[in-house]
């Protein structure tokens, strides 16, 4: 199955699931330190997929559904950034989804550690859009094989320029 | 002019961000998190049945986030109060990483070797107001110093420099970082705590209840903010000792840090005040007196000398000899001579509000001169004149009391001041300052006065010597008075004659009438014994 939303298109492998949803900017602003001018937040397409149920009440990175994650559970998450994040050094231009290796994935590479859990995090600019690659595997055992899942789920994800 | 109240802080976090996810195919996105709840209506009550001996207890009880862990589960939390301790306070074991203040000597701010590296949003805090809340993640520096560790606090037990993750929307131009050292919690947009940060928006509500001992509540106000302008914690304010609360009279709020504190009302801002400056303030009923709220930080005197705060009712300075009150109108008085800048006219403060030996004025020392206050007149003297006045008994001696500033004259030459009997001080660069009253100074004002070729006086109003008259010495001539001839003005053309035939002590005596203009520039003046004209 396939999911494309906000210039973002996944393929969903069998058994998966997937969102790509923005959250509605709030009426949150406030003056830019240092100056005058006042800015409001805003929001970017977030994609998670999920290689079980995920929960309908999740953080972007995923918190709620790492809380139900176990053995075998791979979790994908692609957060995008503003126009200003674009090219800057944290965010390398690249010209496909980066790849996650085995090494990468470690259990405190994680936005909140839980016990077994390991995690991976890429942050690049593609088609002049800036986004975080996050990855979490239920059991740190698995990360050599769910490492290889992830990679061909990212590698299906298609951004559109903007 | 508004004045910030609790409920109405508490109605400006009106749940928003995540109720309407704008949802992609195939499923909806996130949903809302709870609004109010039960929890919140209960808090007051709660909070008063948790205010007993237990430490745990005492600590949920004085936040209002007993109404977020209420609201997580009010039932589980009312039976079993360590349930929603330890949501709030957290362990090592939790995951998640200890909050500044908790290991940075109680700042709430990124310690030595971390930088702000990202945030999140979580909605509906009720450390905020019941507005949403920012989680800063402080990351370390490359290359890393810190080593993963628990925090070791009783509360807020959480992990310090373990997670290796980022949020990523602070300082993007650093790409290598370490773990996350700890976490800073405000109430205030991220962009505004620090511009090197992004508006882009990533939520997490499961953390909004996160607590620790050293963090209170905040609400996303003009205090909060300039606070954290100032530099937060770092600044020399330091840290928060006192929530932001309303002042006495209800027009405003302040806060207090241990530098310092924070006043705000709606057409002063948010203003820092402290030190002794403060103290004097605080003395004079703080906002509730004369002075009224703060209308400027604490700032510095053009030469350096001093510190002073401005208020809606005056000024306070503080300097080597002490600290010293100026309401108003002697402040607006001040201020028209140029104030605290560098070489005004009066220079700063010497002294309190004093009453004169006579009872029928106030006064205020300055440096160089003096603001009297006397009915509703409010005036000021300064420089020679003000001296000259001095050295004439002042306000006890034959001019009395200042009518007038010291007026700058319209040829931009010389001041003079007016006393309360009618007398004047003159006074330019070249002349110096002289007092003129009664008879000879009308002769010259009666002959046009300093617009004339009369010019300034070089002496103050003297007697002659003989016992009936009085004289005074300008630059163009000299008055002379007696009680029966009264005031005339004697130009130089007709005084070198006068004085050549002896002058008052000669036969023409004193002068009766003001000289006479005549045809081809001749000049005729009459005196007791006689005429002159030249």
């Amino acid at each position: 199955m396939e999911i494309e939303a906000h210039g973002i298109r996944a393929e969903l492998p069998r058994g998966w699931e997937g969102r790509i949803t923005r959250r509605r900017a709030g009426a949150t602003s406030g003056p830019r330190r240092g100056t005058e001018r006042v800015e409001s937040e805003d929001t970017g397409p977030v994609l998670h997929m999920a290689n079980f149920a995920l929960p309908e009440d999740r953080g972007d990175f995923g918190s709620g559904a790492v809380d139900v994650m176990g053995t075998g559970h791979l979790l994908v998450v692609v957060v995008e950034y503003g126009a200003d994040s674009v090219a800057t050094a944290l965010f390398p231009v690249v010209d496909r989804v980066p790849r996650l290796t085995t090494r990468m994935f470690s259990p405190q590479a994680l936005q909140r550690v839980q016990r077994g859990q390991a995690g991976a995090q890429r942050f690049f600019t593609l088609n002049d859009r800036a986004f975080c690659l996050y990855s979490v595997v239920g059991d740190q055992r698995d990360a050599s094989r769910l490492a290889r899942t992830a990679n061909d789920v990212t590698a299906q994800i298609q951004v559109a320029a903007r | 002019m508004i004045a910030l109240k609790p409920r109405a802080l508490l109605r400006r976090g009106a749940p928003h961000g995540v109720s309407s996810a704008e949802s992609a195919a195939p499923a909806a996105g996130p949903t809302s998190a709870p609004t109010a709840t039960i929890a919140e209506r209960v808090v007051a009550r709660t909070a008063g049945l948790l205010s007993g001996g237990h430490s745990r207890r005492r600590f949920l009880a004085r936040t209002a986030v007993v109404g977020s862990a209420l609201a997580v589960n009010p039932v589980s939390f009312l039976l079993k109060p360590g349930t929603a301790y330890g949501a709030v306070c957290g362990t090592c074991g939790d995951g998640w990483t200890a909050f500044c203040c908790t290991v940075n000597g109680g700042k709430n701010s990124c310690p030595p070797g971390s930088f702000v590296a990202g945030w999140w949003k979580a909605d509906n805090a009720a450390y905020c107001c019941g507005g949403p809340r920012y989680i800063v993640d402080c990351n370390a520096t490359c290359p890393t110093q810190c080593a993963c560790r628990c925090s070791g606090a009783s509360c807020d037990g959480r992990r310090v420099c373990c997670n290796q993750f980022r949020y990523g929307q602070c300082n993007q131009q650093i790409s290598c970082y370490g773990p996350v050292v700890c976490r800073v919690a405000i109430c205030i947009t991220p962009w505004t705590y620090s511009s090197a940060c992004s508006t882009r928006t990533l939520t997490d509500n499961a953390t909004s209840q996160h607590g620790a001992n050293c963090l209170s509540d905040e609400c996303d106000s003009s205090i909060t903010r300039r606070y954290y302008a100032l530099g937060g914690p770092d600044s020399t304010l330091g840290i928060r000792t006192t929530v932001e609360r309303s002042t006495p009279e209800g027009r405003g709020r302040y806060a207090v840090y241990q530098g310092g504190r924070l006043y705000w009302s709606s057409p002063t801002a948010a203003r820092v005040i402290g030190g002794s400056i403060y103290s004097a303030w605080a003395a004079a009923q703080a906002t509730s007196g004369v002075f009224g709220f703060p209308s400027t930080d604490v700032l510095t005197s053009g030469d350096g000398r001093a510190r002073y705060s401005k208020f809606e009712g005056g000024t306070i300075y503080s300097w080597s000899p002490g600290t010293f009150q100026v309401p108003n109108p002697y402040n607006l008085v001040h201020a028209k001579v140029g104030g605290a800048i560098r070489n005004s006219a009066l220079g700063l403060p010497t002294s309190p509000i004093r009453r004169s030996g006579d009872g029928r004025s106030l006064y205020l020392n300055f440096e160089r001169g003096r603001i009297y206050r006397r009915g509703s007149l409010c005036v000021e003297i300064h420089g020679a004149i003000f001296f000259k006045h001095e050295s004439m008994s002042g306000v006890h001696g034959v001019l009395g009391h200042v009518a007038s500033d010291v007026l700058v004259l319209a040829d931009g030459r010389g001041r003079g001041t007016i006393f309360e009997h009618g007398g004047v001080i003159y006074y330019t660069g070249t002349t110096g300052a002289h007092a003129l009253y009664g008879a000879v100074l009308k002769g010259y004002l009666d002959y046009g006065g300093w617009q004339t070729d009369a010019g300034y006086p070089t002496t103050d109003r003297l007697a002659v010597g003989d016992g009936r008259g009085y004289t005074a010495t300008f630059e163009g001539g000299k008055s002379f008075a007696t009680s029966t001839t009264g005031g005339h003005f004697v130009p130089r053309r007709i005084l070198t004659q006068y004085e050549a035939q002896g002058g008052p002590g000669g036969s023409l005596r004193y002068p009766v009438a003001m000289v006479e203009r005549l045809a081809g520039g001749v000049l005729r003046q009459r005196f007791e014994g006689g005429t002159l004209t030249v």
